[in-house]
């Protein structure tokens, strides 16, 4: 049985590091792949030979459209897919292969394309873009960037739920490289077309790319006046975009504002009620936030044309009704709401901070842990590495230890070099060198951090000499001198016989104080599990090591007394913070 | 035309009272007399009454029907022999009585309790006042109703609430309601009743009342409940009952229950005080002080309380006021604290409890003449009885000086009661005034009651003197006239403290302990830290440990911190589960600068109990402090950074 034929065109420049992964993607997707490249000085091609034969060159010349449509010429499929680089295709819920054996009668398809979000793992943002298209000569992208492909009869265009396009995240450093490469071939295009809304909504996204919210939300404004609803696709993350501007710019009324009308045109796009309900909660209007984000779980997700963020229906929503709820004090269902966003999106482990805080605070830190090891958060590494930081932060490294254990973690070295930290917290030196020691045989490279932890569990043992000769090895590297000065003068501080050493360079001395404000760290967060005797001769070692980092931090320079300052300020804070969590209106019976 | 109807039984010492505020204000008197032995009859005809005399029955209702059938009038006024009329009754009456379509009243009654010169008011509500008719006639044996009669004969009948017409009811004053066989007969008769009519729901309120009093709270709470549920808002108990089910559930130790009961109530009643204010009390128990914190406020915020809500005295002040004083001293709060305290006295300046406390913040033992201008500040000593109560409350506080001060102006030239002279002569034994002393436990010795006791103290006395042989003869005098083998336990203690005489270390009981301990504190009152020392060194070492927080206390309250550290160590070694030892040892370490080895402490004590606010409280001092300390090193050491002696110059200012 003949099969119709599909064809992928892609082009590229130096993405070797993606490729095989997209293409890989493909494999059994397409009967033949087109790569044209821009100009790539690494091993691109080199890579792309491994999947086809086909690949061919093509002059930059700051014009996407010209470059995908000579790509297009390329090829011989009667179906083409057009993808980047660093996107995969997601067959999983659907074959490509299906969807064009099924064609009845259309030219082409928008399929979803889901964008990792940078800042909430897990979560992705969703559009739809059209890729998937009939290969005739009168099908051509235009447009020198964001290039669109015209389509006569839009009437003969499908959008399909599958397959599904993948974005990787992209890396802040990058993402803002091509958002300004993109933004001056845009601004050219605009001037170029002065009326055309499409370059507007396109402009607004490279500048809140860019974090230029004042820039980016009049083009977002004419975007949505000047698009109607036969161009959804872009009005609806326009929308978005503009509330979220104003939202960065503080104008929070005016968001509100647009928002309802807004929500009162479309009434089944969630994302407009979970952004009104984000307003809401920047005004303190909590009670009523809580009824938008409920309107946002409960309307699920939208019709695909709408952009949709992932998680707006429901993690995001509820992490954010736990937070309103625990703004005004119901924190019963606050942690429910917290549990239901971890439980739908584990990957994303913020709200495991907020629920921590909560359990810590209402229900103490042994009842705390033991809940959320019944609760089965310590069967996920990633929760548990969560939760071993944090009640080490809290001071509390004993319990840090037991979900540790309990989590079963301690075999990656990240883990044995946590566990080494743990150790020192808990006052147990000889136990964090053990670890230490397991991480250098089983060829971990001990990091900055851990290197600290063995110098000072060898001084918390009483060891000085040890302690001093780690910190003289370190210092046989060329970088990080200003850290081993540090530590080496606290150890001095600490043993009388021994001479004083000298204060680092000026340029060393911000790394300088940054050690020695680890070693306070530890020193004030550490706490021993019992008070035995000879618990408290190790009590007094970590007391005098932190009276000596203190000491040298305030002869280090006066930036370095602030930066202690500091230090002790945020430690009185978070027991502020707890105590308020505690005790609610109470706390005015403070002294 | 009213008529006043009552039943007595010997009451020929109330009956004036009532009588004569009622004589005035009614058109005839009814008495119906259930077999008086003594002059009843007498006086109730002195006042014109009319007096029949029938053989009781065990049922109320009887009786007052009785009563009901001699009345002439149009109106029934009802009066127990106990309770009187308010001045200027007459006035509202015959207003009240005029109105028409009103077929009965219920009227404000006021009832005074406590005992000794404490005494309060509460007001509640009772159905008093009603027009006289055939088919009006009371049911029920123990809490005999008519109420409700009045609806079922009349449908819609109009029933008001007169606030203005005050009966003042003297009977609980007598703690007539403490007798336990009474309790049991009400609960007996009540039963047989509430057999018979299943449904009535006053009655099923009055019978959760007496379960109630007789502290079986899960039955009471029950009984509320059954009555309760599904009740028009408007009925004039149902606030009572509310109370009452938080109450009971609290005393059933179900405080969620109480919680739900309390939410509910202040949802039908949002202005009722002793609602917020109990509720606050389970929370406050429960250690949820957010929320104790809220209610207590409510109950103050509270406006002027409706009669029939029978709102208990000091729901609105002193008492909450009090409850908030106690919960700032948990957040370490002594000035706040004070202040509660103080706004509690003002509102009721014979509320002893606020006197207490202010007294023990004042720590009269260490500066006794501040205390005094403070306590001459905050209260007017007019009366003996002010001036002794006052003496009493610092002499348990330790400052015997002051005590004597005013036990010797309140007492004047009267004997004083036995205890009182026990008291004035341990103060004046604690001043050092030792003969004037040892006359007045000479004195006492001749009170039975009392010979132990002031041999203790003259065995006290010559103890401190170094004087063994007259201890010895003194303690032989005490074991004959019969000590427990524990309190014997510690006159051998004392007795071996003077003899240097070696021997097994001793292990004292609860009650040894209590008696020590007690001594131990007059000893170092006195300034005798060695003595006490050479005692406790004949402990066992189990003892000092277990004893270890009690005793170190008992050092630092007279200034030995280093002896108080030492013990509380001791103990902590031991008990490292005790958040109190931790807390007052981290509170020694703070005092003394040590602040790294305090926040250690005072994080241990926050992670023993969570729930108190004291750790987390003393914890951000000490993190303050400790900042404060580092930017006044780094001020000194940097004279040249304005940054930092700005911050400096903040935290001075914090």
């Amino acid at each position: 049985m003949r099969t119709t034929t599909i064809g992928l065109v892609m082009i590229v420049r130096d993405e070797e590091q993606n490729l095989p992964r997209c293409l890989e993607s493909v494999r059994n997707q397409v009967d033949e792949i087109v790569i044209v490249d821009t100009g790539s000085s690494d091993r691109t091609i080199e890579v792309a030979r491994r999947f086809t034969d086909k690949i061919y060159r093509f002059p930059w010349n700051d014009d996407f459209s010209a470059a995908r449509n000579f790509a297009i010429e390329q090829a011989s499929s009667e179906w083409l897919l057009s993808l980047d680089a660093d996107e995969e295709l997601d067959v999983t819920g659907g074959d490509l292969r299906e969807l064009v054996a099924g064609n009845r009668g259309y030219e082409a398809y928008f399929l979803p394309l889901l964008h990792a979000s940078a800042d909430l793992p897990g979560n992705f943002n969703r559009y739809l873009v059209l890729r998937v298209f009939r290969n005739r000569k009168d099908y051509r992208f235009f447009g020198a960037i964001h290039e669109q492909l015209a389509v006569a009869r839009p009437e003969a265009v499908e959008v399909s739920e599958n397959p599904v396009i993948r974005h990787k995240v992209v890396a802040g450093r990058d993402r803002r490289r091509k958002c300004r490469r993109n933004l001056e071939l845009l601004q050219r295009e605009a001037a170029a077309n002065p009326g055309n809304a499409f370059l507007q909504y396109y402009l607004g996204v490279e500048w809140l790319g860019l974090g230029k919210p004042a820039r980016a939300l009049p083009c977002f404004q004419r975007a949505c006046r000047e698009l109607d609803d036969s161009h959804l696709l872009f009005r609806a993350p326009a929308v978005r975009y503009l509330i979220g501007c104003l939202r960065a710019l503080d104008r929070i009324d005016e968001a509100l504002c647009f928002c309802l009308e807004e929500c009162a045109r479309y009434p089944d796009y969630t994302d407009l009620f979970f952004e009104g309900g984000l307003l809401l909660e920047a005004r303190g209007d909590y009670a009523v936030a809580i009824r938008w984000f409920e309107e946002a779980v409960r309307s699920g997700r939208p019709p695909a044309v709408f952009a949709h963020t992932e998680g707006t229906s429901s993690d995001l929503a509820f992490y954010h009704l736990g937070y309103c709820c625990e703004r005004l004090g119901r924190f019963a269902q606050s942690r429910d709401y917290y549990r239901k966003a971890l439980s739908a999106n584990p990957e994303c482990v913020y709200p495991l901070y907020n629920l921590f805080l909560l359990e810590l605070a209402t229900n103490g830190p042994r009842e705390a842990c033991e809940t959320f090891r019944s609760a089965g958060y310590l069967d996920r590494p990633a929760w548990t590495r969560v939760l071993v930081d944090l009640f080490c932060l809290a001071g509390f490294p004993d319990l840090a230890a037991l979900c540790l254990r309990e989590g079963r973690l301690g075999r990656e070295p990240e883990d044995l070099a946590r566990l080494a930290r743990l150790k020192v917290y808990s006052r147990q030196p000889d136990e964090a060198l053990a670890a230490l020691g397991r991480l250098v045989r089983t060829g971990g490279m001990p990091e900055p951090e851990a290197e600290l932890d063995e110098i000072l569990a060898w001084t918390a043992k009483g060891d000085l000499d040890e302690a001093r000769k780690k910190a003289l090895a370190l210092w046989r590297r060329s970088e990080g001198r200003g850290r081993v000065l540090a530590v080496l003068s606290i150890v001095a501080r600490l043993s009388l016989t021994s001479r004083l050493v000298g204060l680092p360079e000026k340029h060393r001395e911000p790394e300088a104080a940054k050690a020695a404000l680890s070693v306070v760290e530890r020193c004030l967060l550490s706490r021993g599990t019992h008070l035995g005797p000879k618990q408290a001769e190790m009590a007094q070692m970590y007391q005098k090591t932190l009276r000596a980092a203190m000491d040298y931090l305030i002869d280090l320079s006066p930036e370095a007394c602030r930066e202690l300052s500091t230090h002790l300020a945020a430690r009185g804070d978070t027991v502020r913070q707890l105590r308020d969590f505690r005790f609610g209106m109470a706390r005015r019976l403070c002294p | 035309m009213i008529s006043l109807c009552m039943i007595v039984r010997n009451e020929e010492k109330n009956l004036p009272r009532c009588l004569a505020s009622a004589a005035a204000a009614v058109d005839e008197i009814i008495v119906v007399d259930t077999g008086s032995t003594d002059d009843t009859v007498k006086v109730a005809r002195r006042f014109g009454a009319k007096v029949k005399k029938i053989r009781w029955t065990d049922d109320f209702s009887a009786a007052r029907n009785a009563s009901l059938e001699l009345a002439k009038g149009d109106w029934i006024l009802l009066l127990d022999a106990d309770e009187e009329l308010a001045a200027g009754s007459a006035e509202v009456l015959s207003r009240l009585v005029s109105a028409p379509g009103v077929e009965g009243y219920f009227v404000k009654l006021v009832s005074y309790i406590g005992q000794g010169d404490w005494v309060e008011a509460c007001p509640d509500v009772a159905f008093r006042l009603f027009r006289r008719r055939p088919e009006y006639r009371f049911h029920g044996a123990v809490h005999e109703q008519i109420a409700d009669v009045i609806q079922k004969n009349r449908p819609g009948a109009k029933t008001e609430l007169a606030e203005d017409l005050v009966v003042l009811h003297y009977g609980y004053l007598d703690e007539q309601l403490t007798e336990k066989d009474k309790k049991a007969r009400n609960l007996a008769l009540l039963e047989k009743e509430m057999a018979a009519h299943p449904d009535d729901r006053l009655l099923r309120y009055h019978y959760g009342v007496e379960l109630f009093r007789a502290e079986r709270y899960g039955e009471a709470a029950a009984q509320f409940t059954e009555a309760g549920t599904g009740l028009d808002p408007g009925t004039i108990f149902l606030p009572k009952l509310m109370r009452y089910l938080i109450l009971a559930y609290q005393g059933d130790h179900q405080p969620e229950k109480a919680m739900e009961a309390a939410r509910l109530g202040v949802e039908l009643f949002p202005d009722y005080a002793d609602l917020y204010h109990y509720a606050g009390m389970v929370a406050y128990d429960h250690q949820a002080y957010g929320q104790a914190y809220d209610l207590f406020q409510r109950a103050l915020a509270t406006p002027e309380q409706k009669a029939h809500y029978a709102s208990f005295p000091g729901m609105r002040g002193f008492r909450t006021l009090y409850q908030l004083g106690r919960m700032a001293e948990r957040f370490c709060n002594l000035e706040g604290a004070m202040r509660y305290y103080l706004a509690s006295l003002r509102d009721n300046p014979s509320f002893t409890p606020a006197l207490d406390s202010i007294t023990r913040l004042l720590e009269p033992h260490r500066d006794p003449v501040y205390a005094k201008e403070c306590l001459d500040k905050t209260c007017v000593f007019m009366t003996p009885q002010a001036k002794l109560a006052m003496g009493q409350i610092l002499f348990r506080h330790h400052a015997y000086g002051l005590a004597l001060e005013f036990l010797e102006q309140g007492l004047g030239k009267q004997t004083p009661a036995p205890e009182v002279m026990l008291c004035k002569a341990i103060c004046l034994f604690q001043v050092k005034r030792f003969p004037e002393a040892l006359k007045l436990l000479a004195r006492l010795k001749a009170q039975p009651r009392m010979y132990s006791v002031a041999l203790l103290n003259e065995t006290l006395y010559f103890w401190l003197q170094g004087n063994r042989r007259q201890v010895r003869v003194l303690v032989q005098e005490l074991q004959a006239a019969g000590v427990t083998p524990e309190n014997g336990l510690v006159l051998g203690l004392l007795e071996r403290s003077l003899t240097r005489r070696k021997g097994p270390k001793v292990v004292l009981g609860e009650e040894g302990l209590k008696l020590l301990l007690d001594l131990l504190q007059r000893v170092l009152a006195l300034g005798e830290t060695a003595r006490a020392q050479g005692v406790l060194d004949l402990l066992h070492s189990d003892v000092l440990k277990r004893q270890g927080l009690a005793i170190g206390r008992l050092f630092r309250t007279w200034g030995h911190s280093e002896l108080a550290r030492q013990y509380l160590e001791f103990r902590l070694a031991k008990y490292p589960q005790c958040a109190d030892t931790a807390f007052a040892l981290a509170e020694i370490k703070e005092e003394a600068g040590e602040y790294l080895a305090a926040a250690d402490l005072y994080r241990e004590t926050l992670a023993l109990e969570p729930k108190e606010p004291r750790g987390y409280v003393r914890l951000i001092g000490v993190y303050d402090k400790l900042r404060r300390e580092i930017l006044r090193q780094a001020a000194e050491r940097y004279p040249e950074s304005e940054v930092l002696q700005t911050l400096f110059r903040e935290v001075q200012d914090e």
